[in-house]
């Protein structure tokens, strides 16, 4: 039982992790880009 | 995020929720392994997923090749370390199922199938190290193209492994002759994780497709601010 759930931890949590990583770099990146297209008008 | 990711993202999570009811309530124990049999569900959905990856980097490295396309080349960049991911996966799941079945130590028995996948990960593991360090543009695009064309014949050479070297890895479960060699309840708890790991990897895709998207029209506007502000400074 201590290996099923160390292994499922190791797999679910590499592909949560790198999920959330992206949904970050997304957000980020869309505020950014956001920020940047009302900024430019003004100028 | 747009409104595709989204609803990808809420079947993806509502598919874990059922593969997890498959893996750890449908499916029966194995009587020979135990519990620890379970791994089996993810550890070979996540080897399709990563397969199925490197196929769409193929495919879309073969037509940045013949036609330059950087959509084509957009999408491979996106499908590359979503499968690299999902052979992490697979062999860092398949090292743990590994050890208390067989007292399976990698750097003492030689494996075929585990060898193999070290070298698709290392390969596409290269793949991205190009992208990342090579003059950026055409010919880092270029590089990563013959990388991605080349590395995929790796694939075949890790599936077909198993029979090729008879080495400790188990032989064929789902293509065995005469038919898949599991329990019907066990066969259709893999088709529910295996359809979940693929709707899965498909948002990771989209959503990393959207962030390289998102990263060219930055880096496009840059170059066009700093256009603009060298013409206002030229009058």
């Amino acid at each position: 039982v201590n290996y099923l759930i160390l292994g499922y931890a190791v797999g679910v949590g590499l592909i949560a992790g790198y999920a959330l990583v992206l949904v970050r770099r997304l957000r980020a990146l869309e505020a950014e880009m956001g920020q940047g297209a009302a900024r430019r008008p003004d100028e | 995020m747009t409104n595709a990711l989204r609803l990808s993202a809420a079947g993806s999570l509502l598919g874990a929720a059922v593969a997890a009811w498959a893996i750890f309530v449908h499916a029966p124990a194995d009587t020979l392994q135990g519990p620890v049999q379970r791994i089996f569900y993810l550890h070979v959905s996540a080897a399709i997923a990563a397969y199925l990856c490197f196929g769409v980097v193929f495919i879309c490295s073969l037509a940045y090749l013949a036609w330059g396309s950087l959509a084509a080349d957009r999408l491979a960049r996106a499908a590359a370390p979503v499968g690299l991911l999902m052979t992490s996966v697979n062999l860092l799941m398949g090292i743990i199922w590994a050890k208390p079945i067989w007292q399976w130590d990698p750097s003492q028995t030689w494996d075929a199938r585990f060898t193999s996948t070290v070298m698709l990960w290392a390969i596409y593991a290269g793949y991205l190290l190009v992208r990342r360090f090579a003059t950026p543009g055409r010919q880092a695009a270029r590089f990563a193209a013959v990388v991605g064309c080349f590395g995929f014949l790796d694939v075949p050479i890790t599936y077909f492994s198993v029979s090729w070297w008879r080495t400790l890895h188990p032989g064929y479960v789902l293509h065995a002759a005469g038919g898949p060699a599991l329990p019907p309840e066990m066969l259709q708890s893999f088709a529910i994780t295996l359809v979940a790991v693929l709707l899965g990897t498909a948002t990771l895709v989209l959503a990393r497709h959207r962030v390289e998207a998102l990263q060219e029209s930055r880096e496009l506007q840059v170059e066009r601010d700093s256009l603009t502000l060298k013409a206002m400074e030229v009058r």
